[in-house]
């Protein structure tokens, strides 16, 4: 019988293909989670300038667009990202006194 | 120990390919073709450990709802849903030299792809379903239900006509085959089973990472 070479190869070839695509699909997941977190990382830290934001003050004019997450609670300095400006904008709630409510 | 996975797994790789081309001798009935077995009948068997986890991990969510449970069963159904296709596209590649077919509806090879199309069912639950409960409990049935086309896939050859040759490894009685080819096959087996636990691992690492990050 003929040693069919090619065929060999086409097998072994392959299967190195699909484990290597596979490898390379969890390395590009693990670099897009490790810069996910990166970007997340810097807002937790000791950049933190602000308290909690009064749910009732986060609304769509908000200059980081990510307010909606604190009407959960969290701390405001927790949603914005580190790309973002960190200088207060006019939408910003701790930049109008006039948005903040009294205190009773 | 993730680096010492990684080196052992090159490690055996290469060994498997010294023994599969250098030290394995030519077959005397199919030439340098057979080759193809050492990458075949080892890929099949770890896919059949891959189902077998998938199997224990489903129970043990079932029964416990524990996250790290289902997030082996996913990882090692991934996996395995891989080597089942390195299996049936070389086992193919084998085919058409030998049988002069590259593909035929006998019962082994038609038993081997309803595990492969399961298995992708049981992948294409967990990526349907949003809530990740639902979809967790979901995919453990289907991994319980498809674990059931492992024996049918292994005893096919046994309980009917097939073009496709019996068992080499994991059969009743002695071993027919020589020496240096068992040898070579569990090398490689080995080198296999190595590879599944170094991806399954990291998989499993990064489901976790990716579920914290949208916690």
């Amino acid at each position: 019988m003929p040693d069919n070479w090619s065929f060999v190869i086409a097998a072994y070839l392959l299967a190195a293909v699909v484990l290597g695509a596979y490898w390379r699909h969890l390395v590009k997941k693990e670099r897009e989670l490790e810069s996910h977190e990166r970007m997340d990382q810097p807002v937790k830290g000791p950049q933190s300038v602000g308290g909690h934001v009064n749910p009732s003050m986060s609304g769509p004019h908000s200059v980081t667009g990510h307010f909606n997450q604190s009407v959960k609670g969290t701390a405001v300095n927790q949603s914005v990202k580190a790309t973002e400006p960190r200088v207060p904008g006019p939408g910003h709630p701790r930049s109008e006194p006039s948005t903040r409510r009294p205190l009773p | 120990m993730n680096r010492t996975l990684g080196w052992l797994v090159i490690l055996g790789l290469v060994a498997g390919l010294v023994m599969g081309f250098v030290v394995a001798p030519r077959d005397a009935a199919q030439g340098n073709v057979q080759r193809i077995m050492y990458v075949h009948v080892p890929s099949v068997l770890v896919a059949y450990l891959a189902f077998a986890v998938v199997l224990i991990a489903s129970i043990v969510y079932l029964t416990t709802r524990r996250e790290a449970a289902d997030r082996i069963g996913h990882a090692s159904a991934e996996v395995g849903v891989l080597f089942t296709g390195i299996t049936i596209a070389s086992g193919a590649i084998w085919g058409k030299p030998t049988w002069g077919t590259w593909w035929t509806w006998d019962a082994r090879l038609t038993s081997v792809a309803v595990l492969f199309v399961m298995y992708l069912g049981y992948l294409l639950v967990r990526g349907m379903v949003d809530d990740r409960e639902r979809a967790a409990r979901y995919s453990a049935v289907v991994g319980i239900v498809a674990a059931l086309d492992v024996p049918l896939v292994h005893f096919s050859v046994y309980w009917w006509r097939t073009l496709h040759q019996p068992p080499t490894m994991l059969k009743p009685g002695p071993s027919t085959m020589p020496g240096v080819f068992a040898a070579t096959l569990l090398v490689n087996l080995a080198a296999l089973a190595l590879v599944y636990v170094f991806l399954v691992m990291k998989r499993v690492r990064l489901l976790r990472r990716e579920e914290e990050a949208l916690a």
